[in-house]
């Protein structure tokens, strides 16, 4: 009288099995009950069941390896395990910390730099940028302003002249000097621009860090910075503070680096 | 140092009230052990490590991986020796001993290149019995591999459900203790765990008749 097994496969087979675990009320007994006297495929299954589970119980296991008591030492050292273990739980829960940084810094250095590439004069790093800090002078022949390349033709002012000095760069570098103005007084040089300050006055001894030469005689001032150093190098204040910005943003990806790295040193540790 | 006379107090009033006596010297030695007398945790120790390991091993079936278990799991107990309010010392360690072997299923889990090595490994067999029977030898050999093979194929949460309600014998309810679960989460892990045992056996369902 049992039902042929095509039916099997519509029958709850988790019913068995929760009945198999005692986790059945009576309504469902009956229905299971029910369920295996009507088909051998779920009554085999109970079965089954039992079977699996004594031998599961009867799993035989290896001789224990070894003794597990503790000795004094493995207290000791567990002491000084449980607070290198609690540091680096800490950090090992700064992964997701360390990720963020690791992203925000290399985005800000893209985009840093993408700013760099693309905004007027920020790529030259201070090349053919006049970095000028006094205001525009009175004669108004220079178009010096900051940020603004300057082309060597313009660099040979006329105020200069008034002043009876001789302004000469070298390599194409411009001339820091703001213009004096046409009464012959000396032009208010920021003290920014050595190279500048040391025409202006007419001294005649520039130390080499201005980039000039010492003892030039007659007065004459020689403003010759050499690249990425004294006046003419420096980079104008906008880009002084990209930089600074570029350097924060990577040292925070080297510090998101870091904290992605010690949860591993940490694993390590533990597992030795 | 308050919470630990607090509970060396309960303790102590529990070693008369336990009816297992294998309980009430548990409950003594762990009093004694909070004390900071290793000596009485290393007694704790030699009842419970041939059981720990048993249960272990079923969960981590690598002999020398389930012996490091079951150490951390040792070194666990002692760490948190104060944390321990009471009830079933041997309950206790095997809650701190499933829990590291789930941290190593987890790590397993993550670096899944490493596999269980014994499972290959056929070179270990129980002793022979008395009655020797090769046949017999062969059959329970064989349903062994085959069974712990596919135990070790259920998901992790799952096998150690079943292992502690099977072959440890607890009730769901201790179980759900054990693991931090619901009774619920409990009998749905071991239900369907056996349900994907059965179907993962069934080609060789004639090993496990007669």
């Amino acid at each position: 009288m049992q039902r042929p097994a095509a039916t099997h496969s519509t029958h709850d087979e988790l019913l068995l099995v929760r009945l198999y675990g005692g986790d059945v009320d009576e309504r469902e007994r009956s229905s299971a009950l029910d369920q295996m006297a009507s088909c051998e495929q779920c009554a085999d299954l109970f079965a089954d069941l039992g079977a699996i589970s004594a031998a599961t119980a009867a799993l035989p296991v290896p001789p224990r390896p070894r003794d597990f008591t503790l000795t004094e030492a493995d207290v000791a050292h567990l002491g000084r395990r449980h607070i290198g273990r609690g540091i680096f739980d800490w950090l090992g829960r700064t992964r997701a910390l360390g990720g963020s940084m690791v992203a925000a810094g290399v985005i800000g250095v893209v985009l840093i730099g993408a700013i760099s590439a693309f905004a007027p004069g920020g790529s030259g790093g201070g090349q053919g940028t006049l970095a000028v800090a006094g205001p525009a002078n009175a004669a108004g022949t220079s178009d010096t302003q900051y940020g603004v390349p300057v082309p060597a033709a313009d660099q040979t002012n006329p105020g200069r002249k008034s002043t009876g000095e001789t302004a000469t760069t070298l390599s194409g570098v411009p001339s820091t000097v703001p213009t004096s103005p046409a009464d012959g007084t000396s032009p208010k040089v920021p003290s920014s621009t050595p190279g500048a300050q040391a025409i202006a006055s007419g001294d005649t001894a520039l130390g080499p860090e201005t980039g000039g030469l010492a003892g030039a005689p007659g007065g004459v001032s020689i403003a010759a910075p050499t690249p990425g150093s004294g006046a003419a190098g420096r980079p104008a204040p906008e880009q002084d503070s990209r930089n600074v910005a570029l350097l924060a943003f990577a040292g925070l990806a080297f510090l998101g680096v870091l904290l992605l790295a010690l949860p591993r040193f940490a694993a390590r540790r533990a597992r030795r | 140092m308050a919470d630990e006379r607090v509970v060396t107090d309960a303790q102590k009033a529990e070693v008369g009230r336990a009816a297992d006596p294998g309980q009430g010297i548990d409950i003594a030695l762990v009093s004694q052990a909070v004390g900071g007398e290793l000596a009485a945790f290393n007694r704790l120790v030699e009842r419970h490590q041939d059981h720990l390991f048993g249960l272990v091993y079923r969960l981590v079936p690598d002999r020398d991986q389930a012996a490091d278990v079951v150490q951390e799991a040792f070194l666990s107990a002692y760490r948190n020796l104060g944390s321990f309010r009471g009830g079933s010392v041997k309950s206790w360690l095997s809650r701190i001993a499933v829990n590291a072997a789930m941290d190593l299923q987890r790590a397993r889990k993550r670096r899944p290149s490493q596999p269980y090595p014994e499972f290959e490994d056929e070179s270990w067999q129980p002793p022979a019995p008395e009655d020797f029977e090769p046949e017999h030898t062969a059959l329970a050999g064989e349903r062994s591999r085959v069974l712990a093979a596919a135990l070790a194929a259920l998901p992790f949460d799952q096998r150690n459900c079943i292992v502690l309600f099977d072959v440890d014998g607890y009730d769901y309810g201790e179980i759900a203790r054990i693991m931090g679960i619901s009774i619920g989460t409990v009998k749905s892990r071991i239900h369907r765990g056996r349900l994907a045992l059965r179907r993962a056996l069934e080609p060789v369902r004639e090993l496990f008749r007669g």
